[in-house]
């Protein structure tokens, strides 16, 4: 690997990668903001808090002045490697490039050209907003990762996120903060202009938080889930901690619970579990909403003129705030989700498909009632790729659903009734409503799925976009520019040659990377993909 | 959308694999046959040492499916393969097909690629193949053409690397 021609050096700033720097007085290399020598250690003390408090806890049990200086050197160690970024990291903004500077023994320049920079994202923590500061991430590739510069000043931050993605590099651009009055909401407690209420003189407001819309907010099952799963996790960890005789005070032993017999508690938890699940429901009420609060105060969508285009601007947040603009022509479609509770309450989820950002299929909005989704999604798409006028795909996978959804039922039919058969036989008693239940629950479901899986199920092409939907109680609705497409995946199994249906990908560079028409007839999907490129697709057809 | 003269399905790429892809492909099955046996050999063991009861039926059950799993992969599965493995490079894009029970077709346009690399393993190697890989800007599109002859693949590597030199575009 290590040739002779390049021998390592270290401390010296390296010239050889970048390219031509021509002397510009005004191009100096810039520090990172005076408080990163604050912030990184409390970011790299974040991280080391465990091993500190393990490393502290195991030489403290020998010696508990022995346990303190452990801990104490280790912070100590933690802060010193936290102020290596302030030190060693420069940047600056020549008419064509952003040129960044990094590392302690390893030196490293990044390069990136100007016209390939394609986001800027500004992420700002709690620490960050109290000392005035905010963390730059920009993207520029499409793999590469993004160049992250933790911390610049805001009016720093907000002066590179101009030069890189609005103007030519000007001193004038620098007076971020002229503008306070904008979204007013915005709490700015921390002193100091606002990176995410400064908004340039041409902005648009395309879309804006509305407070009626948090009624979406407990409906949201996945944020459930989410939330139960850490409840578990934390119980999970701490149960052995936690005394559960002394707190609540039960004892379970030889049948007999505090000392009376347990079927004499079945009567009260009749009461007690409605009444556990009621005050469970308005936690999760009451902290769903709080969270809704805090993760998207100040919500606002602006639409900015770019160097080269348009770009959007989304910042929100209450404690830590983020602001992501990307250039408009990197966003290659939107996704409409429309999950089973949020629906039947009329709300959807807008996410984008871009290129050149952190996370590449972000929410544009907090879950949102549809026609306000359709709005935004028409202004951000261009047209109405939305609402456009569906091809389902026919009897064929319908049949598919059905059947899957007759041989799911008897799966768990037949699952249920082992049980029944256990205790039958052991027990002597037949519970010959369990496998009933089961079988009348899941036909109704399965079925009910298998039927809006077949409604939901569809496609159309517009002027500039592939429109697919699919789902079955949650439906996804992605509309993809066919300029985006970079190629097509079209997959038979067996079962599908049968049926005549394919499974078609198009793969593309933004979102997820891909976008999945399902169960499409294949006739329908070779045309499909011939109609969206033709240029690529049509000499492949027979 | 489909018009009258709608086309109907994807036309067979024009060149078939190398024809020492079924050798190979039968030599990685058996090499993956003996390692089946061996655990075959190790749950028949098993299935007579322990004492006998109502799971030693599964053991057998589990032997037999060992013994078997690697038949199809000797027999017929490299022909059934090598006559629906596919391969075409047109000037604008490359249409691969692949699979056999699962049938796959991709194509990917040359405008949209960004690197073209070529891979080959010691048993590929002895067996003189070559495997092209064309990866884009999509994780999900990245398209192998499998087991060309040596020097073919080399030949199409370089034919991929004019063409997408020569169309210069973001790729995205």
């Amino acid at each position: 690997m290590s040739t002779p021609e390049t021998p390592p050096q270290p401390p010296q700033p390296p010239q050889p990668p970048t390219p031509p720097q021509p002397p510009a007085p005004e191009d100096e290399w810039q520090r990172l903001a005076g408080w990163t020598a604050v912030v990184s250690p409390i970011s790299t003390l974040r991280q080391a808090v465990i091993p500190v408090a393990v490393g502290a806890f195991g030489a403290g049990q020998a010696n508990p002045l022995i346990g303190l200086l452990v801990a104490v050197g280790i912070a100590v160690v933690a802060a010193v490697i936290g102020l290596i970024p302030w030190l060693t990291t420069t940047y600056r903004v020549t008419p064509t490039h952003l040129e960044v500077r990094k590392g302690l023994l390893n030196r490293t320049t990044l390069t990136a050209r100007l016209d390939r920079v394609r986001s800027v994202d500004l992420n700002s923590t709690l620490i960050h907003r109290a000392l005035g500061v905010t963390k730059v991430s920009v993207g520029t590739g499409v793999d590469e990762g993004q160049i992250n510069l933790d911390s610049l000043t805001k009016e720093s931050a907000a002066r590179l996120r101009r030069e890189l993605l609005h103007a030519t590099p000007s001193p004038s651009a620098a007076e971020s903060g002229a503008a306070p009055g904008e979204a007013g909401d915005e709490a700015t407690a921390t002193g100091g202009s606002q990176v995410s209420s400064a908004v340039a003189d041409d902005g648009e407001v395309i879309a804006k938080l509305d407070w009626s819309w948090i009624k979406y907010a407990p409906l949201n099952l996945k944020n459930l889930a989410i939330a139960l799963g850490g409840l578990a996790a934390f119980f999970g960890a701490f149960s052995e901690l936690i005394p559960w005789e002394r707190t609540i005070g039960i004892r379970i032993d030889d049948g007999e619970l505090n000392g009376r017999p347990i079927e004499s508690f079945l009567s009260m938890l009749l009461i007690a579990i409605p009444i556990a699940l009621v005050v469970a429901a308005l936690v999760w009420a009451a902290g769903s909403c709080v969270g809704y609060v805090v993760r998207w105060w100040g919500l606002q969508v602006v639409r900015e003129r770019g160097r080269e285009g348009t770009t959007l601007r989304r910042s929100f947040g209450l404690t830590s705030t983020r602001a992501t603009t990307v250039e408009e022509a990197k966003v290659r479609g939107a996704t409409s989700t429309v999950g089973p509770l949020i629906g039947l309450a009329g709300g959807a989820d807008l996410n984008l498909l871009t290129t050149g950002l952190d996370d590449n299929f972000p929410a544009v909005l907090p879950t949102a009632p549809e026609s306000v989704v359709s709005t935004v999604g028409r202004d951000i798409l261009g047209e109405d790729a939305f609402s456009a006028e569906l091809t389902g795909h026919g009897p064929r996978p319908r049949r598919r659903y059905w059947f899957r959804a007759l041989f799911g039922t008897v799966i768990v039919t037949a699952l249920a009734l082992v049980p029944t058969v256990l205790i039958g036989i052991y027990g002597d008693l037949w519970l010959w409503w369990l496998p009933v239940a089961a079988l009348v629950i899941a036909l109704v479901l399965e079925l009910l799925g298998a039927e809006l899986a077949h409604r939901h199920l569809g496609h159309a092409l517009t002027d500039r976009y592939l429109v697919v939907r699919s789902g079955s109680f949650t439906t996804v609705r992605t509309t993809l520019q066919t300029e985006g497409i970079i190629g097509w995946r079209v997959r038979q199994t067996y079962f599908d040659r049968r049926l005549g249906l394919a499974q078609v990908t198009a793969m593309t560079a933004a979102g997820r990377e891909y976008v999945e028409v399902p169960d499409v007839p294949l006739e329908t999907a070779v045309a499909l993909a011939t109609a969206a490129t033709p240029r690529t697709v049509s000499e492949f057809v027979e | 959308m489909s018009t009258p003269e709608a086309p109907r399905r994807l036309r067979e790429p024009a060149h078939q694999v190398s024809e020492r892809a079924p050798a190979y492909w039968r030599t990685t099955s058996a090499i993956g046959a003996v390692f089946w046996l061996a655990f075959a050999i190790g749950a028949a063991v098993t299935a007579l040492l322990v004492p006998s009861g109502w799971w030693t039926w599964l053991i057998w059950l589990a032997v037999a499916l060992m013994v078997l799993a690697p038949v199809p992969g000797l027999t017929f599965v490299p022909s059934v393969r090598f006559r629906i493995h596919r391969w075409e490079v047109t000037e604008i894009a490359v249409h691969v097909r692949h699979g056999w029970l699962t049938v796959v077709d991709e194509i990917v346009p040359l405008s949209r690629v960004q690197t073209v690399d070529s891979t080959q393993g010691p048993l590929m190697r002895h067996f003189g193949l070559r495997t092209v890989k064309v990866s884009t800007a999509s994780s999900a599109g990245i398209v192998e053409i499998s087991c060309l002859d040596d020097a073919l693949a080399l030949e199409v590597v370089a034919k991929l690397v004019a063409i997408t030199a020569a169309t210069p575009e973001d790729a995205t």
